[in-house]
């Protein structure tokens, strides 16, 4: 706990560090170096992390921060003293780490499959798979198994019309929990009811 | 006496023995020891069940049983010489050991002295073949008559397949293999019938001990270790935690748990009651270590005060103490000793008979709040696979992701270890619901388990009709990379995607640590690490052991075509590989 403490100060205080040391290094000398001494090896070749080491593109520290860190580091990163690294040499990684580009996002990445886009979704059945099926299949949150006609006999009892509705604005209650859309707010209401129908007609 | 000819020889016997056991298949390395064997396994037993599968290692032969028993639950059988041949084997043989995993290993060696004759013949001999295993073996014999020989055989599969499941060993004299079947034995020889008991399930009083504080938990956890012995154990797991709407911890020694279920997720240290199923490091799972890597520093419990630790677990009625792969000793509240999938239909039906409507009614509640944690946790591994999208060297993200694109729709079966190596990508990304999905790993950390674990693996899908995939790592291959032969010359279909990352990357990450905490060299790693200067040129290497390849490969947007090249090999039957460049980790 004590290992986090400065770590946390200095979070706490980075807006205010940000801008207030010159931490001009040289990138072209910083990339040479974080190849050299190892950084690479747990944070990768483009600070994009992994289980050995944490994502620092961007950075998540300004250079105050960066350079107390390094140098008493809080979890499984061993401790680069200055008799191994200096300042300036430090300098120089932090100035190569701040010119990595951050790269696409996932939701800009089509085979990350961040989530099944709205066009692909073609009907109920569609719609189940890609939204609905995660909690409807095991009956998670009290959400009605599809095909448990007891469970949705009860559901029905109450109308299609009130079905559709806790679907779109969700539902907390006697029965569970359901947030609206299923969590998709991007869902158009009118795939949202062909989900409930698909769902209704194959468990009842 | 005839001295040219020996009519039937007594390993005409053995082989009926052993076609009594059932075995698919025989991994094997040649040997003088056994040559007896070998030679009736394949004229006398028509080389099928078991068909002779020609390695090149004793590593191999093991490690490939390994693979396959993952798949199909049953042991492979393997020979090898009782001196060298186990000398070779005897890694593979710990890593299944601490893997719990049933191997079947007959060992050839001639027992009367005045029987051997050249120098070969000495120095393959030994008094106690399995001695230098028998710290990670469960039962070996070393019979003396053909009628000893069929009782032991058939005793140590029944052992093996007791569970906790291991390797048994079982030396086939080699006097006994060539000679004719003696007179006493004629007289005494006969098969035995197999009877595998049925695993052991927990006490009753202590279930319902385990499903009172699991239904009255405001903050249940389920931890699972190798909870699913057969496939049947993943519905099992399914259907506790849904009843109890409880988060399942998968630590990934096996595929025990969907990996994109509601339920998926949960920490130790929100716990109330924590079951753990066959959790073999539960103290790793419930303590947390300084994290510095530096032997000796303190540790700490990370569960909640006053939070209920029960265990179910096969491994608290056996086990053996010379080698520590049993970890470190972790207080249990309520412990049982038993097979976890065997006690689960119990504990499910206690549990469900325990919760009352309004219990019901909180679960639910729960159930919902987790789905929605397993969404938010999702969504933030989506964010770090993004990272490093288009680097080269190729993401380990980028590989998971590029594969998965043109498996997913598959039968397919994903049989290497991903979460250290790799960044677990495979398993935070990808939807794994079926056991052959994942194998976990090699047991016990002995690196060289991959490639023939893979082979092996592969070898159990093949008569599946599934897609094997296998992301293989470059230190590990070097061990004996000659299984990729054995793997063209048996027509195994297996995708080898390679993670090049030119290095024995654990060992140098190691030595920068070592080298920063003595404040010198931290630029020195690479020396006795370094798998480069020359690269290694894994495509060239495949096509010398009669493999389709492509590589290296190292710009991220070849790497789609070149594994749908790779799948059309494989799905004609063959094995393929595509050495890709990545990132370490």
């Amino acid at each position: 706990m004590h290992r986090l403490v400065p770590l946390v100060f200095l979070l706490m205080l980075a807006p205010r560090l940000a801008g207030s040391a010159d931490a001009a290094g040289d990138p072209r000398a910083g990339q040479a170096l974080y190849l050299r001494v190892g950084c690479y090896e747990c944070h990768g070749t483009v600070g994009q992390g992994g289980i050995a080491g944490a994502r620092i593109v961007p950075l998540p520290l300004p250079w105050l921060g960066f350079r107390v860190y390094v140098r008493r580091p809080a979890g499984q990163m061993p401790a680069f003293s200055d008799q191994v690294l200096s300042d300036a040499e430090l300098a120089d990684i932090f100035a190569f780490l701040a010119t990595v580009p951050q790269g696409r996002g996932p939701g800009d990445i089509p085979l990350l499959e961040a989530r099944a886009p709205v066009t692909s979704l073609k009907n109920g059945k569609d719609v189940y798979a890609a939204v609905c099926a995660s909690c409807h299949d095991g009956g998670i949150g009290g959400a009605p198994k599809i095909r448990d006609k007891a469970a949705w006999s009860a559901r029905l009892a109450e109308g299609m019309g009130l079905l559709y509705l806790h679907s779109l604005k969700g539902y907390t209650g006697k029965f569970g929990v359901m947030p609206a859309r299923g969590g998709r707010a991007d869902l158009p209401t009118e795939l949202v009811k062909q989900g409930v129908d698909y769902m209704v007609s194959v468990s009842n | 006496m005839d001295v040219y000819s020996t009519g039937r020889p007594g390993a005409d016997f053995m082989v009926d023995v052993l076609k009594s056991l059932d075995f698919e298949y025989v991994c094997a390395n040649p040997g003088s020891s056994f040559r007896g064997l070998h030679e009736s396994l394949v004229n006398y037993g028509g080389n099928r069940r078991p068909e002779l599968i020609t390695c090149c290692h004793e590593e191999s032969s093991v490690a490939m049983a390994h693979g396959y028993a993952k798949i199909e639950g049953k042991p492979l059988l393997v020979m090898a010489h009782g001196t060298v041949g186990l000398q070779h084997a005897s890694m593979a043989i710990y890593n299944a050991f601490a893997d719990r995993v049933p191997v079947y290993i007959l060992l050839g060696n001639i027992q009367d002295a005045t029987w051997r004759r050249g120098d070969v013949e000495w120095a393959h001999s030994v008094q106690d073949a399995a001695a230098m295993v028998r710290d990670y073996i469960k039962w070996d014999d070393n019979p003396v008559s053909l009628a000893h020989f069929a009782e032991s055989a058939v005793r140590a599969y029944r052992a093996a397949l007791t569970p906790p499941y291991e390797p048994v060993v079982i030396v086939a004299d080699a006097v006994l293999q060539e000679e004719p079947m003696s007179a006493s034995d004629a007289r005494a020889a006969r098969i035995p019938k197999l009877g595998i008991p049925s695993p052991p399930a927990g006490d009753s009083a202590a279930v319902e001990d385990a499903a009172r504080r699991l239904v009255m938990a405001e903050q249940p956890l389920i931890v699972c270790g190798r909870s699913a012995r057969t496939p049947a154990g993943i519905g099992l797991v399914v259907e506790l935690a849904e009843t109890l709407q409880a988060p399942v911890q998968d630590r990934h020694f096996r595929m025990n748990f969907p990996t994109r279920h509601p339920l998926a997720g949960g920490s130790i240290g929100d716990a109330d009651v924590i079951l753990a199923l066959e959790v073999g490091d539960l103290w790793m799972a419930t303590h947390s270590q300084t994290p510095l890597n530096r032997f000796g520093m303190a540790s700490q419990s990370i569960t909640k005060p006053g939070a209920s630790l029960i265990s179910i677990a096969s491994c608290d009625l056996y086990g053996k103490s010379n080698y520590q792969d049993f970890g470190r000793y972790c207080e249990v509240d309520l412990s049982i000793a038993a097979d976890a999938e065997a006690t689960l239909p119990a504990l499910i039906e206690a549990c469900k008979r325990l919760i009352s409507p309004r219990r019901r009614s909180a679960l639910k509640e729960r159930g919902a709040q987790l789905a929605q944690t397993s969404r938010r946790r999702r969504d933030r591994d989506l964010e770090l696979a993004a990272a490093g999208w288009d680097a080269s060297p190729i993401s380990t993200a980028r590989v998971s992701m590029e594969l998965w694109n043109q498996i997913k729709h598959e039968d397919w079966s994903l049989v290497s270890e991903t979460v250290p190596f790799f960044s677990g990508w495979p398993l935070r990304l990808w939807d794994m619901t079926k056991a052959h999905h994942y194998l976990g790993g090699h047991g016990a950390y002995g690196i060289g388990y991959g490639a023939p674990a893979a082979v092996g693996a592969a070898l159990a899908n093949r008569r599946h009709g599934r897609l094997t995939v296998n992301i293989q790592c470059d230190g590990d291959l070097n061990y004996a990379p000659s299984v990729l032969w054995t793997a063209a010359h048996h027509r195994i279909p297996i995708l080898n995607i390679m993670h090049n990352n030119r290095a024995y990357h654990q060992e140098l990450m190691f030595l920068t640590d070592m080298a920063a905490r003595a404040n010198r060299g931290i630029d020195t790693a690479r020396i006795g690490t370094g798998i480069d200067d020359p690269n290694i040129d894994y495509a060239t290497l495949a096509k010398a052991y009669g493999i389709f390849s492509i590589g290296p490969v190292s710009d991220p947007n070849e790497l789609g075509p070149a594994i749908k090249r790779a799948i059309e090999v494989v799905k004609r039957g063959e094995p393929a590989l595509v050495d890709v460049i990545t990132q370490p980790r």
